[in-house]
């Protein structure tokens, strides 16, 4: 297919392979590279002088809302007088301003749409729910389950671990130690689990469990609240709702990797990005964050401690185990198709893995008497 | 949705079964609201809590319990707008710190300010319209909804612009294959 410079500046949607063969193009290419990088800075100072003319979100809204029969609170009310004069000097310097208050009335009208729908028909509105995909896939763990299963890891290590020795209490304030080359499952008071990958140190007020200060990695399952979860490093923060994934980080730098939900990653000058499943970020004493770049999730969390797998082939989670155990797995033709999302301890072994997981196939697990050759079948 | 009424007053007075029950009546209007703005993409469920969250925090200063539809319409849109505005442009797809193509200390770099100027005084106010909200955070069939044309006709401005700014600034261009 023939690309020209207009297809990179026309893109709206950014895939993996495309985001690497057009840097690749951009290297070879003096003069591509020249054209799209003029445009690039083109746009960004039209960009750039839009933004730096707008207000904020909020105050936008407002503005755009202001002869609607919203109610407005006293704060509200001083933030639109304040913007005002703001974009109303927009309006006349950007021709965009207009379009983007129409827009804005367009979206509450829309949302009162919903509303009334929902209020005419007295249940909750129709939800064409985002879609699941469609892959013949099994989800063999829900977040409860991983919460259980986590659960069950501590009581197996040790049930005086959410109160004992590696837990350091002082006043107002606790603390979780892992020692270099050691795993230490956390449930914290809110019910989110945490795996720390020795050496890292875990701390947080006992009146905010939600905001931790970590040093080190560890692989987070938050769980939903009502506010949000927050992860302080020496060198970026992580805020996230209800989520898993994976943070590593020393001195220099902080490398997060999302699993599930969505999380956002900020350098200590504000800069942020919004990571989306199976992606990673980093931010390093130099810069960043970079732009999330899709990982094989499997391979990147090993250090966790955890398979994590994501609707992940079942023939790729059969290699994982094997090359992890130095075993032979075989799976049955009717089995190939299979995909599997599940997050598994390394500790848990691999007979009790194949285990859950024929369990969950509905197939039948074979082993050899010294347990090196497993054959999964139906 | 009268019937919430009460349950807002409750909710509004600390009752967090209240709460409750407001934001799960909330969460499938809220989920319809951005599924219907921005399709059904993997953010619906972010913006959709999002704004859960909002109500949630503002719910016990809430003035009259009627007021709930609008305050949730503007925390939805709030987030919306945040979205939009939070979107990757080429400049930060294309960007990558190890591998910098773009990158400012590009030896073809220095020149491109006094370029970018004389770029800017050759848009026409309708390239500039559509640059801006591009460059907001609008895709372009977004775009072409806003200014009421079609997609095709969008990108046809936008493809004067360039080729514009190419003639103005010179260089030679060429149509590369890149194999997907």
């Amino acid at each position: 297919m023939s690309q020209s410079p207009e297809h990179i500046i026309f893109a709206d949607e950014w895939s993996d392979d495309r985001i690497a063969s057009v840097r690749a193009a951009l290297r070879d290419d003096p003069e591509l590279r020249t054209a799209v990088r003029r445009w690039i800075a083109l746009s960004s100072a039209v960009g750039d002088d839009l933004r730096r003319d707008l207000p904020t979100s909020e105050a936008l809204v407002l503005y755009a809302l202001r002869d609607t029969p919203i109610d407005l609170s006293e704060d509200e009310s001083r933030l639109l007088d304040e913007a005002r004069r703001n974009v109303e000097s927009a309006i006349e310097n950007h021709p965009a301003v207009r379009h983007i208050l129409d827009r804005i009335r367009a979206d509450a009208d829309d949302f009162t749409r919903c509303w009334n729908e929902a209020a005419a028909s007295g249940h909750p509105a129709r939800v064409d729910r985002a879609p699941v995909p469609s892959r013949s896939g099994l989800r063999l763990i829900s977040p409860r389950w991983i919460a259980a299963a986590a659960a069950v890891v501590v009581l197996a290590v040790s049930t005086m671990l959410l109160f004992g020795p590696d837990a350091a209490v002082e006043t107002g304030r606790t603390t979780w130690t892992a020692d270099a080359g050691t795993f230490l499952p956390v449930e914290l008071p809110d019910g989110t689990n945490l795996r720390l990958a020795g050496p890292a140190t875990l701390s947080y007020a006992d009146d905010e469990p939600r905001n931790v200060d970590l040093t080190g990695s560890a692989f987070f399952n938050v769980t939903p609240g009502d506010t949000r979860f927050s992860i302080t490093t020496s060198t970026a923060t992580v805020e996230v709702l209800g989520t898993s994934f994976g943070v590593l980080s020393d001195a220099r730098s902080t490398e997060v990797t999302l699993v599930d939900g969505s999380l956002r990653l900020a350098a200590p000058d504000g800069r942020s990005v919004r990571l989306e499943p199976g992606h990673r970020s980093r931010v390093t004493v130099a810069g960043g964050p970079d732009v999330p770049g899709r990982v094989d999730l499997t391979d990147v969390l090993r250090w966790t401690g955890l398979f994590v797998f994501r609707d992940t082939p079942l023939t790729d989670v059969v290699r994982t185990l094997s090359e992890e155990y130095d075993i032979r797995i075989d799976v049955s033709d009717d089995l190939k198709d299979e995909t599997l999302t599940g997050t598994f301890a390394q500790e848990q072994g691999v007979v009790e893995i194949l285990r859950v997981i024929s369990a969950a196939l509905s197939a039948d697990l074979e082993m050899s008497d010294d347990r090196t050759h497993f054959t999964l079948q139906r | 949705m009268d019937d919430l009424i009460p349950v807002i007053k409750r909710a509004r007075d600390g009752d967090a079964a209240a709460v409750d029950q407001v934001l799960r009546r909330l969460h499938p209007i809220l989920e319809s609201f951005f599924i219907s703005r921005i399709g059904r993409r993997p953010e619906v469920s972010d913006l959709t809590q999002n704004s859960l969250l909002r109500v949630h925090r503002g719910i016990q200063d809430l003035r009259k319990p009627g007021s709930l539809k609008s305050f949730a319409m503007k925390g939805a849109v709030y987030e919306l707008q945040d979205y939009y505005r939070g979107r990757y442009t080429v400049k930060e797809m294309l960007y990558d710190a190890a591998d910098p193509p773009l990158h400012a200390t590009d030896p073809t770099y220095a020149g491109d300010r006094v370029d970018v100027e004389k770029a800017l005084k050759s848009l026409s106010p309708k390239a500039r319209k559509i640059i801006e909200l591009r460059e907001y955070g609008y895709k372009y069939a977004e775009i072409a909804d806003m200014v009421d044309t079609t997609e095709a006709a969008v990108k046809m401005q936008v493809k004067r612009a360039f080729d514009r700014m190419r003639d103005l600034l010179g260089g030679l261009m060429i149509c590369l294959n890149i194999p997907w």
